[in-house]
């Protein structure tokens, strides 16, 4: 049965706005009409979600082939961040041009919380993709009408979490055909009594370090139908915190152990990373310690942030990566296989590649499309004022944002220099959400910056290899996004065949394009595609198009 | 060498010396700068060996200004030693690089260079340079470990471990080269290079062998959890991991105490240090580390505050008081805390009157603090020193300064079950018994049901003065059942049982008397003696205050423990309180030492020996020592031992073989007849 080819390649390029690149990404936001500043309303009491927020998602609210894109805002006050402020979060509307439309009244899609993160999914299987909105503070559902218009269906749908959540993502744990959700959470912080710390040299106040607080439980919700979900947390044994537990910020949606469920593995700040194993019963069971995961290769906690996976070293298993604090590199966990992950930071270059800077969003990006996992990082610190709170410090608040190029055997080497002119400009990047925008069949990126405006940053390589797209769609007992399916990408002649899961969830506070781009090289082609579909149904589809976006339909496969 | 040899260095050696010492005046400044250099290098060795590594490094960098290139270069690499040794790697990096680009290139400073390559991440760098430090010297023990480590990282497990084995080799040749913590990385690091090489076993043996001696490293129990996890053996894993949950409570404390001597501040570094080693029990390192924290003359007073606060814990009163008085003259501020801290010692000497005058001292300090700016850190809790200046007031009668004390401590903490409580003690003084009684029931009201022995013991006197001595001996005796040693109560529940109050028949009257005499004894022959010859007074308090069913008599005897580690008793009383899973090794640790002591103590030897089965490690070692007891004389014991580990090892025809050896030699037994019939039946 052949895939469904919907080829979006459009003479974009030619239409598209001057912009300031001269390399791989050209950062072309305001030429684009995304005009959008993070603001903290910081005011000097240095409370820590300040430093912590702005998120980005891509979606296709509309249905009309064109991913669109949502900025998740703070407010003006920080010292009353539970409560609404005056900005709003925006969504603009990607008109198919190259250029975006404020569309977020229209939308209803602007809270006005202090807001984090946010997670895309279709929560209701009708074909258009909703929204959920991590806070400070409640969280907010938006459920997509599909007449360009959402409902705030929080309160009947029973997920607001009034915490200080982070990263959310939405995936079937339990094979219904129902995308559930999984909330990061992550300091229980009270901004009447918590400030600013002074626990250095000068004493001047600084943000606190996640330490001084207890971590908050993470909540996940079983979506019972009909818009509703019902908190599970506890029963399923994920809601667990303490001083030294459960200070989340980057949440993955994987199977880990090839088991065919979906396990969540979650990024927490200076306390072990959470790796839930579903064991099938609706409950889960921390295998973080037991994989590798939960600790460093020096068995140190480190301050994770971001989250990605995906095979790096054409081994055909998924390896794992986070971002961590400034002199604490960035960690690859290798699979070895049996479950079993390896702290291979050294080993893979990583090491001193990610070192000294602090880093955010994350993900892996093919970005030449050379048939290997490329790793873009988002950077800047958390201390504004570094340099008052650690004297004689050579790390800066603003930092660059970095592009790793992988050789293929999941070595990495530093390319940013020549991957544009953004990459040579200091900021403070937070979100970074990866998504092809312009459907010419790379991987571009938004990047959101505290205190300063979000970019949106175009692959603009000079094409010299192929690429392959494919979307998934579920039915029947498979969710409609088809989140949770594994995708297997046979080429022409090789051996390897590289494994991708289907999600939309992972780098920090992001929501990223549910479709993927697996690059073929400079002559490579496509013998077949198999998809592992949520519910467990293997299918083949050998009627593939290099150089298109393929959808492949659950049932329509071998 | 020959003799000419001998003699040509002895006389370009006396040559050497005359022209650096009595040519040119250039000659005379370069031996006056090596001298300066000598003595520099000098100071920061006694200062390093002291512990000072951070001090040594503050040292050297004032001398080294005024030194030439050359002798600038060597004080430089012995700032990078300075700086690795406490780890600071990126500061360890920078000096060894300057002196290596004035010059230096021995393979000590390749070592520094690479490792603290290493630990920066910067594997290739660091495999570079460690190859060309052993290039240069071969038998470079601590370059070859940092290359085993580097390796390690690199991925290259196998390579790693036959340097991890050359390095045990050669530094266990030469003492000079090991100290504990460089020791332990290396062991750390060998049980994982063992876990990556695919030697799980050997590598959980190593974890478990680190844990038996530091039973609260919080990494060791991830290492011996993930060691275990790769084993499959779940069961034991998931056993470490939970300890490893309670015990890496502390790991950000341990963070902390790295960070602040990263950053240069050895006093608060060596003060965390001091509390950490108190959560892990190692009273006596904690009090060596606030020593050296001390001898530093910090001008905040914090060190000094939680100096004295360790003190009173373990009951050193003297030296508490006179560590706060050497603060106060030294003019430490703010010193409201300091007089805080003296009010507490003096409470705990029974000192009202110094108690008085000390909480005046803090109060007048605290005001005029509050007037000026600076750091609030490190003064005295205002709440808490009105309720000192109340209570030195009340005891020392005088009263009118006991209320106004109380008034303010309530504008400090409105609404507070203590202020509640001295109001009460007031009105007694004053003979109101009605409002003491009053202010009783409100302060028992703000504890919300939680019980405090003091609060028991003077509402039951005002009980007594109401009349109602039934009531009181009832209260009194819920007091001394749950401290028999609260000394006010007794007293007060004799005097009640000599007038015939009921309800007191049962309860030991004397006991309080006989613990406040032997206390006093045993607390009086602190205070006049170094700590480090107090090992059995601490026994004595650690065996008195348990007889009281108070917990903190573990802690004396953990202290007794280290300061007289033969102190076999203090060792069984320890190992009597230890007993939660999540002590397992906290408690194989003491059985351990208890055993060093008494190898052919069978109980001790099975409790080894069935900690190793339970862990799934150890087992050489359980086997050595179930093998020395059994070559003490064989028993049914010592076959089932030995039959146990070889089982746990998989070895079930040598488990058989030793039972029925132990069968034919005590046919009578009926364990080892179990064990036959268990092993064959699995067998089956």
């Amino acid at each position: 049965m052949p895939a469904r080819t919907i080829v979006l390649f459009v003479a974009f390029l030619a239409l598209a706005p001057a912009t300031r690149g001269d390399g791989v990404f050209s950062e072309v936001a305001l030429q684009s009409g995304i005009d959008f500043r993070l603001v903290n309303g910081a005011r000097g009491d240095k409370h820590l979600y300040e430093t912590m927020i702005g998120g980005a998602g891509w979606l296709d609210y509309d249905g009309d082939g064109w991913l669109d894109l949502y900025l998740v805002q703070g407010h003006e006050s920080s010292a009353a961040a539970f409560s609404e402020g005056a900005t709003g979060n925006v969504l603009f509307r990607n008109r198919g041009d190259g250029t975006f439309e404020d569309v977020t009244e229209r939308a209803g899609v602007g809270d006005r919380h202090y807001g984090c993160g946010v997670a895309t999914g279709d929560i209701d299987n009708d074909g258009d993709t909703d929204l959920y909105v991590t806070n400070v503070g409640p969280n907010v559902l938006y459920l997509n009408r599909g007449d360009g218009s959402f409902e705030d269906i929080t309160e009947r749908a029973g997920v607001d979490c009034p915490r200080w959540s982070t990263s959310a993502a939405f995936a079937d744990i339990d094979g219904d055909g129902l995308l559930d959700l999984y909330v990061a959470n992550y300091l229980d912080y009270d901004p009447a009594i918590h400030g600013a710390c002074t626990g250095n040299p000068r004493r001047v106040p600084g943000y606190c370090h996640p330490n001084k607080f207890r971590g908050a439980p993470d909540r996940l919700y079983l979506n019972i139908g009909g818009g509703r979900f019902r908190d599970i947390s506890k029963s399923a044994g994920v809601a667990i915190a303490g001083k030294i537990l459960g200070k989340g910020l980057g949440v993955l949606p994987t199977d880990f152990d090839g088991d065919g469920r979906v396990d969540f593995v979650v990024a927490n700040d200076s306390v072990p990373n959470f790796v839930w194993r579903n064991r099938g019963d609706l409950t889960f069971e921390d295998a973080g310690l037991e994989t590798g995961m939960a600790l460093s290769s020096e068995g140190r906690a480190e301050a994770c942030m971001g989250i990605d996976g995906g095979d790096v070293n054409g081994d055909g298993l998924i390896d794992y990566m986070m971002t961590n604090f400034s002199e604490e590199k960035d960690t690859l966990y290798l699979a070895e296989g049996d479950g079993f992950f390896l702290d291979a930071s050294a080993r893979s270059g990583l090491g001193p590649l990610t070192f000294r800077p602090l880093g955010f969003g994350l993900g892996f990006l093919d970005h030449d499309l050379d048939g290997d996992l490329d790793v873009f990082i988002a950077r800047g610190h958390i201390l504004d004022n570094i340099t008052e709170v650690s004297p004689g410090t050579t790390l800066s608040y603003r930092q660059p944002d970095q592009l790793l190029e992988n050789d293929g055997s999941g070595r990495f080497t530093d390319v940013s220099s020549g991957a544009g002119a953004w990459f040579r400009e200091a900021h403070v990047g937070r979100a970074a959400a990866f998504a092809d925008y312009d459907n010419d069949g790379d991987v571009d990126v938004v990047v959101v910056n505290t205190e300063w405006r979000a970019v949106l940053l175009r692959n603009d390589r000079p094409r010299t290899a192929r690429w392959l797209g494919l979307g998934l769609r579920g039915n029947g007992p498979s969710n409609r996004d088809a989140t949770g399916s594994l995708i297997r990408v046979k080429l022409r002649g090789r051996d390897a065949v590289a494994p991708l899961e289907a999600r939309t969830a992972w780098s920090y506070q992001a929501a990223c394009d549910p479709r993927r781009i697996v690059g073929l090289g400079r002559d490579g082609d496509v013998e077949h595609v198999t998809v592992r579909w949520p519910d467990g149904l293997v299918e083949v589809f050998r009627d593939v198009n290099p150089e298109a976006y393929n959808e492949l339909v659950r049932g329509t496969g071998q | 060498m020959t003799r000419r040899a001998l003699s040509a260095c002895v006389w370009i050696g006396a040559a050497a010396l005359l022209v650096a010492g009595c040519t040119s005046e250039d000659g005379g400044e370069r031996s006056d700068e090596r001298a300066r250099l000598r003595a520099l290098l000098a100071r920061a060795d006694e200062l390093g060996a002291r512990g000072l590594e951070i001090e040594a490094v503050k040292a050297l960098k004032q001398g080294a200004r005024s030194l030439g290139p050359a002798a600038r270069a060597e004080a430089h690499e012995r700032i990078a030693l300075g700086y690795h040794r406490e780890e600071v790697f990126h500061l360890a990096l920078q000096y060894a690089e300057r002196a290596r680009a004035a010059g230096r290139s021995g393979a000590d400073l390749l070592w520094i260079l690479g490792d603290s390559q290493r630990a920066l991440e910067a594997v290739d760098e660091a495999e570079r340079t460690l190859r060309e430090a052993l290039r240069r010297e071969p038998d470079h023990h601590r370059a070859r470990l940092a290359l085993a480590r580097t390796l390690l990282r690199k991925g290259d497990a196998v390579a790693a471990l036959p340097l991890f084995e050359a390095y045990f080799d050669g530094a266990r040749d030469d003492e000079s080269e090991r100290n504990d913590r460089q020791d332990r990385s290396a062991r750390l690091e060998h049980g994982r290079a063992l876990r990556a090489a695919g030697e799980h076993q050997r590598s959980a043996d190593r974890f478990f062998e680190l844990l038996e001696e530091q039973p609260l490293d919080p990494v060791c129990y991830s290492e011996l959890a993930r060691s275990l996890y790769r084993m499959r053996q779940r069961e034991a894993a998931r056993a470490v991991e939970e300890i490893y949950r309670i015990v890496s409570q502390q790991a950000f404390e341990e963070h902390v105490e790295d960070k602040l001597m990263a950053v240069g501040n050895t006093v608060f570094s060596l003060s965390q240090r001091a509390i950490n080693l108190s959560s892990r029990r190692r009273f006596l390192e904690a009090y060596s580390a606030y020593r050296k924290a001390l001898e530093l003359d910090p001008a905040d007073p914090r060190p000094w505050i939680s100096f004295a606060e360790f003190c009173i814990r373990f009951r050193r009163l003297a030296e508490a008081r006179t560590t706060l008085d050497r603060a106060l003259d030294r003019g430490v501020r703010p010193a409201s805390g300091l007089w805080w801290m003296r009010c507490r010692v003096d409470v705990e000497l029974g000192d009202e009157r110094g108690m008085l005058d000390a909480a005046k001292r803090g109060v007048e300090a605290l005001q005029s603090e509050a007037a000026t700016a600076g750091s609030e850190e490190g003064r005295a809790p205002p709440f808490s020193l009105y309720l000192h200046l109340a209570r030195g007031a009340l005891e020392t009668g005088a009263l009118d300064l006991a209320d106004q004390a109380l008034r303010a401590a309530d504008g400090s903490r409105p609404g507070r079950w203590e202020t509640s409580y001295w109001r009460g003690r007031l009105a007694l003084a004053r003979d109101d018994v009605g409002a003491a009684l009053s202010s009783f029931h409100d302060a028992g009201r703000r504890r919300d049901g939680d019980v405090d022995l003091d609060l028991l013991r003077w509402t039951a006197e005002a009980l007594t003065r109401a009349g109602r001595p039934d009531d009181a001996a009832r209260l009194l005796e819920a007091c001394l059942a749950r401290d028999p040693a609260h000394h006010g109560a007794a007293e007060l529940a004799g005097r009640l049982a000599s007038a015939g109050a009921a309800g007191l028949a049962d309860v030991d009257l004397r006991f309080a008397g006989t613990f406040l005499e032997k206390r006093r004894a045993l607390e009086d022959a602190l205070q006049s003696r170094p700590l480090e010859e107090c090992g059995s007074t601490y026994a004595g308090l650690g065996a008195l205050w348990l007889e009281a069913r108070r917990p903190a008599g573990y802690d004396f005897l953990f202290l007794a423990a280290d300061l007289d580690p033969e102190n076999e008793e203090a060792l069984e009383r320890l190992l009597d309180g230890i007993r939660s899973p999540q002590d397992a090794f906290v408690r194989l640790h003491y059985v351990r030492r208890l055993h060093a002591l008494r190898p052919h103590d069978p109980a001790l030897v099975a409790e080894i020996v069935a900690t190793s089965i339970r862990f799934h490690a150890g087992f050489d070692e359980a086997s050595r020592i179930a093998g020395a007891l059994h070559e003490n004389g064989a028993t049914p014991q010592s076959y089932r031992l030995l039959a146990d580990i070889a089982l746990a090892r998989g070895k079930r025809d040598r488990a058989l073989e030793l039972i029925e050896e132990g069968v034919t030699r005590f046919p009578d037994d009926a364990g080892l007849r179990a064990a036959r019939n268990a092993v064959s039946e699995d067998d089956s």
